[in-house]
């Protein structure tokens, strides 16, 4: 690991602990580097943290706490006032992901959240559309076979209102598994519409959800942060037996025992980490928290067969875009499928007016993976 | 006086946040300690410096020689508030 790479686990792993920075690792190091990285993984207000504590002012650090602070509160009033509204309508949600994480953090505005993400009612999609509106939010994507609904608001509030957790698009057994998210919700008696899940099942959704992501594009440090909050606040009380019965179901067993030695080991600065722990660290640290365009590619091809019948399948894929794909990213083609012919030049077109470049850096790639396997 | 509703609050750790909406013309962030949050949290209703001096007489130690410091304090916190637009008249 890089000077560089180690100082940004290292501000991590202290902020998460509420321990001082050892300033020999911090000299040495290039803080702006460790700013981008951090940005990349989405950890800015962590490692700001630990600078704050190891004495060292650093503006661009002190902003990105700043900014991750006002988030935390727009959001969670923002959260508290949508589900609040929900319910009035008789209308159950569930807040997922970090919307829940946040609180197993030292502080709630260690955890970045770029959306608020919650699973509602799906037989009151429409309605929470409405609720949604008269909130003041603007409708970015509704409807169709995804499995959620985006909505934004200046400054800052951006909301994913999830129908389902995971769609026809991701992996068959998630998509089977959590077809019907309803049979995994919790809620009080006194607060019926407000859903939660178990910490086993919060846990499972965690690693499925985090997989998805590690499979396809890649995934960050952060995910790292979370799953290490999370063992910290449940450490001794979980259903382990369950849990590893569910990621069995899933398929993800391996995946996700590795990953929480991983975050074990590197935030409580303990152990040595073993070969698949280093090559899934490597590969987490090259990821950033939303994955990257060459991860995507490269694991794309290896899943359709990898070499150069992988990059056939995948070239083939790109452009004459498989049929269930098809039903959640462009249903309208899908309703009229005599147009899909049609397709292919809409989403060419669309893209060198918008993404130029994304088209010539991914032409490059899967030229670049041609040694794949 | 009163907080504006287009401030938002909360405690974070030990520190108490003041953070305004898109509606509030004012672009920062005020951050205090456990005082400020007293201040702030007898602001969510209508209330007087007097309200909120008698408040941190039953809060804190207040005698007749920090009277007027504490007095003061109100003054400059209500009174900063008041600049950013924070407080509804």
């Amino acid at each position: 690991m890089d000077k560089n790479s180690r100082l940004l686990i290292h501000l991590i792993a202290c902020s998460l602990n509420s321990t001082e920075p050892d300033s020999a690792i911090i000299e040495g190091a290039e803080l702006d580097t460790v700013f981008k990285m951090s940005v990349r993984h989405s950890v800015t207000a962590l490692c700001a943290d630990s600078l704050k504590r190891a004495g060292i002012e650093n503006k661009a650090f002190e902003n990105g706490m700043a900014g991750a602070t006002r988030k935390e509160i727009l959001f969670r009033t923002a959260l508290d006032e949508a589900v609040s509204e929900f319910e009035k309508a008789g209308i159950w949600s569930c807040p997922l992901k970090g919307s829940v994480i946040r609180d197993f953090y030292p502080r709630p505005d260690l955890r970045t959240m770029a959306d608020c993400d919650v699973l509602i009612d799906p037989v009151y999609r429409e309605k929470t559309r409405e609720i949604m509106e008269r909130l003041g939010y603007e409708t970015k994507h509704f409807g169709g076979k995804s499995c959620h609904d985006v909505y934004h608001k200046e400054p800052v509030y951006n909301f994913e209102l999830h129908v389902g957790l995971f769609s026809t698009m991701h992996r068959e057994k998630f998509y089977e598994y959590y077809k019907d998210p309803v049979k995994f919700l919790r809620w009080n008696e006194e607060t019926p519409l407000r859903r939660y899940f178990d910490p086993e099942d919060l846990y499972v959704y965690m690693m499925a959800h985090e997989y998805k992501h590690y499979a396809l594009g890649g995934s960050g440090i952060r995910s790292l942060c979370d799953v290490y909050v999370f063992n910290r606040k449940f450490r001794g009380t979980l259903d382990r037996v369950y849990i590893n019965q569910q990621l069995d179901k899933l398929e993800i067993r391996d995946f996700a025992g590795t990953n929480e030695m991983l975050a074990d080991k590197l935030f409580s600065m303990k152990d040595e980490l073993d070969e698949e722990e280093e090559k899934m660290l490597e590969y987490m640290l090259s990821s950033g928290t939303y994955g990257t365009m060459s991860h995507r590619v490269e694991n794309s091809i290896e899943n359709l067969g990898g070499g150069k019948k992988g990059r056939r399948r995948y070239l083939r894929n790109r452009i004459f875009m498989p049929l269930k794909e098809v039903e959640v990213q462009y249903p309208f083609y899908y309703r009229h499928k005599v147009l899909l012919p049609v397709l292919p030049i809409h989403r060419g077109v669309k893209a060198l007016i918008k993404r130029p470049k994304a088209i010539k850096r991914e032409i490059e790639l899967i030229k670049s993976k041609k040694d794949l396997r | 006086m009163k907080l504006s509703e287009n401030f938002l609050t909360q405690t974070i750790g030990e520190e108490i946040y003041l953070v305004p909406t898109s509606k509030a013309g004012f672009n920062g962030m005020v951050r205090g300690n456990g005082t400020l949050g007293i201040i702030i949290k007898c602001l969510k209703k209508e209330c007087t410096e007097d309200d909120i001096l008698a408040e941190m007489k039953r809060q804190f130690e207040v005698n007749d020689t920090n009277i007027a410091k504490v007095r003061d304090d109100i003054s400059r916190a209500v009174g900063k508030l008041r600049e950013i637009g924070a407080l509804e008249e």
